[in-house]
């Protein structure tokens, strides 16, 4: 008997299809993102020249530096430029270094990448585990504290959470330090507490969904069958709730990039979200527009990865 | 009615969360006639003292009266978080109808538009238009507003398409009513419900994101009162003076909490199937 | 084949002086009020009542599928094999479960699981409970399929349960409860949730597979009607207590207690001379507010002084028919 049977076959092909289909969906809405990030942006009250050339600049060199800029041209024209140098991968300079905005962007994007890994696995183990017990154990005192302490995690502004980390455990207890990004320890803190922020949100949402599930009444057959507990809640009950899940986990990426921004910056954690901020504490418009650009676009990048790989899972879904 | 209010009052995390709610509410309006230092006001003689008599809540570092200041600060927060979500709830609201109601090209218009604002993680829209409008209190009300906005339009999208269908609103439809009436009279009321249980859970978001914003510098401004600015003034002194950090940072997340509680409890009882988002 | 006599059957479950309790947010109900019932091998018993009156509980029971914070088994016994069943440990029950007594349900939409193929549900069973390998547990799966009629089941193994209609769902239900050749088959509204063509093939197969494999089976339905093609003894329930049992033919043409007279006087026959249907006066009462001695006095046209003040007990009148009612307690 071969590997595949003509109806997983057909199913591979939709799927593929349903891919190019929603590849092309996220092109044009990164298009229609980095077009209205453009324009949003245009309104900020900056004046670049002052910035390019610092107090007491002349007449002329304002000029020259408006025009070597192209900071006279139409809105439109502007635009068009900017989408010209965009596809040749040049998205202008830093305002504030003078470095090229793409090599700013891409020295600070492993550091993000780290992070958010590091936070993601946490949340997403600790997030899952805690929900399923809570589930199991509905009404113990387990699931009272555990869904406590969640809404509590979800009710505080991340940069509170990471403020409390950084006064415990750098200050008080002085085990990690508090800043910086050379060694591993660094790392710990960041990631635990946006990983714990994330985790809080996951076990809430992981654990209704569960609940939902064991409800079922295929839950009732599997035990009638005399499956054990663990068999019912791990195979059964788990599979079924796997897709919310994922689409739980999937929804928190959202929650974890903009957790991360501010990780970052609290921590001085060199990432693409600190270098945001920063670009606009110090009026660095290219900077901020590549930034997020590259970011948001990311993210739209991972939402559509999440809904290919759910399609794989749900055997129930009708690929359109 | 009375059966949701007494089984509300059963949960005793409800009750807390009601009695937070309130005091700080009270705070908020009645604050300002007990503590009678003026937030602005510094008394550089008598900087960085922790909880007296005198401060309350001990004095920061211009010598400004921490309570006070924590006291106006609950009239900002909880009139920007107010504000945001009006701001979001009306948008939303309309989009939501009209996209629900008329379906098909407009429907997948309005949401592929929206997706659009949703493909910002989280609070990076804030951020941009925070930006583009210049840091202030206005800027971060409607940046939260418009970031709000996409959830407001999925709930009650979702709400006229489940009541769309049911056979009163066919009937009204074949009487021959417009269009508009039958939005307003029949669909719209009865959205109300989820959008007011959905509205703590999002008036919760909207307080954090404004003090978020405050804190990185992308909002109110110091050295005007406000949970977030007072958070990141606090911040430098963390090592001797941890009273200036902590006395903000607890609002916020007891107001938070309370406000997230209270939703979920609402949730729970009036429409669970809301925990889904 | 002929029936032996009451007297000389082995029983199989004995169900002794039943209480369960259910903790509900309006106060404690107490869904089962003391049943006894007795099963015998090699015979089907109908077990009948309106909705809410305690049947699939008592079969949940049975199984010890009812879940325990809300529901509490207060008192009683369930005989099976010797133990009481209430009383055994964890992995003896489950053994029991799906291997000498299995069950089905009446959805078999919702009681499959909808993200495993049908095939692996089928030889999840059979791999729990015969120890057999993948391969051996395919063919006996395929098997399995084939007693139970259906159509070409070497492809349905690999189909998902929304693929299939609700007749092939619960034929699927029914070869995963017969796969370890059960000593019960606890069939709970099995038709119910069907179209009526269905409900007739389905209840077909089952008189089929009666013949065959199926030993014992306690069915639990509504309906009079699948009960009189079924079933050897017929058992009526009424909010929590069995109020009279005994052989089928016996109880359609000679009911005792005036609720069953009730039940039947409710069916439409061919040939009865009545134009209306019979139907019982009142309604099922509050469980929260039951009335005082026999609960069925309020509704019971034969109410007398007694049955306000004292609950009857099970009592057999005739050989084999028991009834709980003091018309017959003299």
């Amino acid at each position: 008997m071969g590997l595949f049977q003509k109806r997983d076959m057909q199913r591979f092909i939709k799927i593929l299809r349903f891919i190019f289909k929603r590849l092309f969906l996220m092109a044009v809405t990164i298009f229609i993102l980095i077009t209205l990030v453009f324009f949003t942006l245009s309104f900020m009250p900056v004046d670049p020249v002052s910035i390019l050339c610092g107090p007491g600049a002349t007449e002329e060199s304002i000029k020259a530096v408006r025009k070597e800029f192209g900071l006279d041209d139409p809105a439109y024209i502007q635009y068009f430029r900017f989408l010209k140098n965009l596809i040749q991968g040049d998205l202008g300079f830093s305002w504030r270094s003078r470095q090229p905005v793409i090599v700013e962007i891409m020295s600070a994007i492993p550091y993000t990448v780290i992070l958010a890994f590091a936070a993601m696995i946490i949340a997403t183990l600790l997030g899952i585990i805690t929900g399923i017990i809570s589930a199991k154990k509905q009404f113990s005192l387990i699931d009272n504290i555990s869904m406590g302490i969640s809404l509590i995690g979800v009710s505080t502004p991340i940069f509170i959470l990471a403020l409390i980390f950084i006064y415990i455990f750098a200050y008080r207890l002085g085990w990690f330090p508090t800043s910086g990004s050379e060694t591993l320890s660094h790392l710990i803190l960041p990631s635990v507490c946006l990983g714990l922020f994330v985790a809080a949100s996951i076990a809430r949402l992981v654990r209704a969904s569960m609940l939902d599930v064991l409800r079922q009444d295929y839950i009732r057959t599997a035990r009638a069958k005399g499956l054990s507990e663990l068999t019912v809640v791990f195979k059964h009950a788990f599979r079924n709730a796997l897709i919310p899940i994922l689409t739980i986990v999937g929804m928190q990426f959202g929650l974890l990039f903009g957790g991360s921004v501010i990780t970052e910056t609290v921590f001085a954690w060199p990432g693409l979200g600190r270098l945001i901020i920063t670009s606009i504490n110090f009026k660095d418009a290219p900077v901020l527009q590549g930034g997020v650009m590259f970011f948001a676009g990311g993210f739209t990048l991972i939402n559509l990865i999440m809904d290919i790989f759910y399609q794989f899972i749900d055997p129930r879904i009708k690929i359109k | 009615m009375e059966g949701y209010l007494r089984a509300l009052f059963k949960n005793r995390i409800s009750i807390l969360s009601l009695i937070i709610i309130l005091f700080v509410i009270g705070l908020a309006v009645f604050g300002p006639y007990f503590e009678k230092h003026d937030p602005l006001e510094t008394h550089m003689a008598k900087m960085l003292r922790p909880p007296t008599a005198e401060f309350p809540f001990g004095t920061d570092a211009l010598g400004r009266c921490v309570a006070s200041r924590i006291i106006y600060g609950a009239r900002t927060t909880l009139l920007a978080g107010l504000v945001a979500i009006a701001i979001g709830a009306v948008l939303g609201t309309f989009l939501g109808l009209v996209s629900g109601f008329y379906v098909g090209k407009v429907d997948n218009l309005i949401m592929r538009g929206l997706d659009v604002l949703l493909a910002f993680p989280y609070f990076l829209l804030a951020v941009v238009i925070v930006a583009a409008l210049g840091p202030s209190l206005n800027s971060i009300m409607i940046a939260i507003g418009i970031w709000e906005m996409p959830y407001y339009a999925r709930l009650v999208r979702g709400s006229v398409l489940s009541i769309k269908e049911k056979e009163y609103v066919e009937a009204a439809r074949m009487v021959g009513e417009k269009d508009s009436s039958i939005l307003m009279y029949y669909i719209l009321p009865n959205c109300i419900s989820p959008i007011i249980i959905m509205s703590t859970v999002y008036y919760a978001w909207a307080i954090l994101m404004a003090s978020t914003l405050s804190f990185l510098g992308l909002g109110v401004q110091p050295p005007a009162p406000e949970w977030g600015v007072m958070t990141a003034e606090g911040r430098e002194y963390l090592l001797f003076a941890p009273y200036l950090l902590f006395f903000p940072a607890l609002f916020v997340c007891l107001t938070a909490s309370a406000f997230n509680f209270l939703g979920d409890a609402l949730r729970d009882l009036l429409d669970p199937r809301l925990h889904m988002r | 084949m002929k029936r032996e006599t009451l007297q000389n059957q082995e029983i199989l479950v004995d169900i002794k002086n039943l209480i369960l309790n259910f903790n509900t947010n309006r106060g404690q109900i107490t869904a089962l009020d003391g049943i006894d019932l007795k099963l015998y091998k090699n015979e089907s018993l109908g077990l009948v009542g309106e909705t809410g009156c305690g049947k699939s509980i008592t079969a949940l029971s049975i199984m010890r599928l009812i879940p325990a914070p809300p529901g509490k088994i207060v008192q009683g016994e369930i005989f099976f094999d010797g133990k009481d069943l209430l009383k055994i440990p964890e992995t003896e029950i489950r053994r029991i479960r799906g291997g000498k007594i299995s069950m089905i349900f009446q959805e078999p939409s919702t009681s499959l699981n909808p993200v495993f193929k049908v095939g692996d549900q089928i030889i999840e069973a059979i791999q729990l409970h015969q120890k057999l390998g993948r391969e051996k547990g395919k063919r006996k799966t395929v098997e399995m399929l084939e007693k139970v009629g259906m159509p070409d089941p070497k492809d349905i193994i690999n189909r998902f349960p929304h693929e299939l209609s609700g007749g092939m769902q619960q034929r699927i239900m029914i070869a995963i409860a017969l796969s370890s050749n059960p000593k019960l088959l606890i069939a709970d509204e099995p038709t119910t949730a069907l179209d009526v063509t269905t409900q007739a093939q389905i209840l077909d197969l089952i008189k089929d597979l009666k013949k065959d494999i199926i030993s014992s089976m306690l069915l639990i339905t509504h309906d009079l009607g699948i009960v009189a093609e079924i079933c050897d003894r017929v058992a009526v329930m009424y909010t929590g207590n069995i109020i009279e049992h005994a052989e089928l033919k016996t109880l359609f043409k000679s009911p005792l207690h005036p609720y069953t007279r009730g039940l039947l006087d409710a069916i439409p026959k061919m040939n009865a001379h009545k134009k209306e249907l019979g139907f019982i006066p009142g309604t099922l009462p509050d469980l929260m507010k039951l009335p005082e001695g026999c609960k069925f006095n309020p509704r019971c046209p034969h109410q007398m002084e007694i049955c306000l003040k004292k609950r009857p007990g099970l009592r057999e009148v005739k050989e084999g028919h028991f009834v709980a009612c003091h018309l017959y307690s003299k």
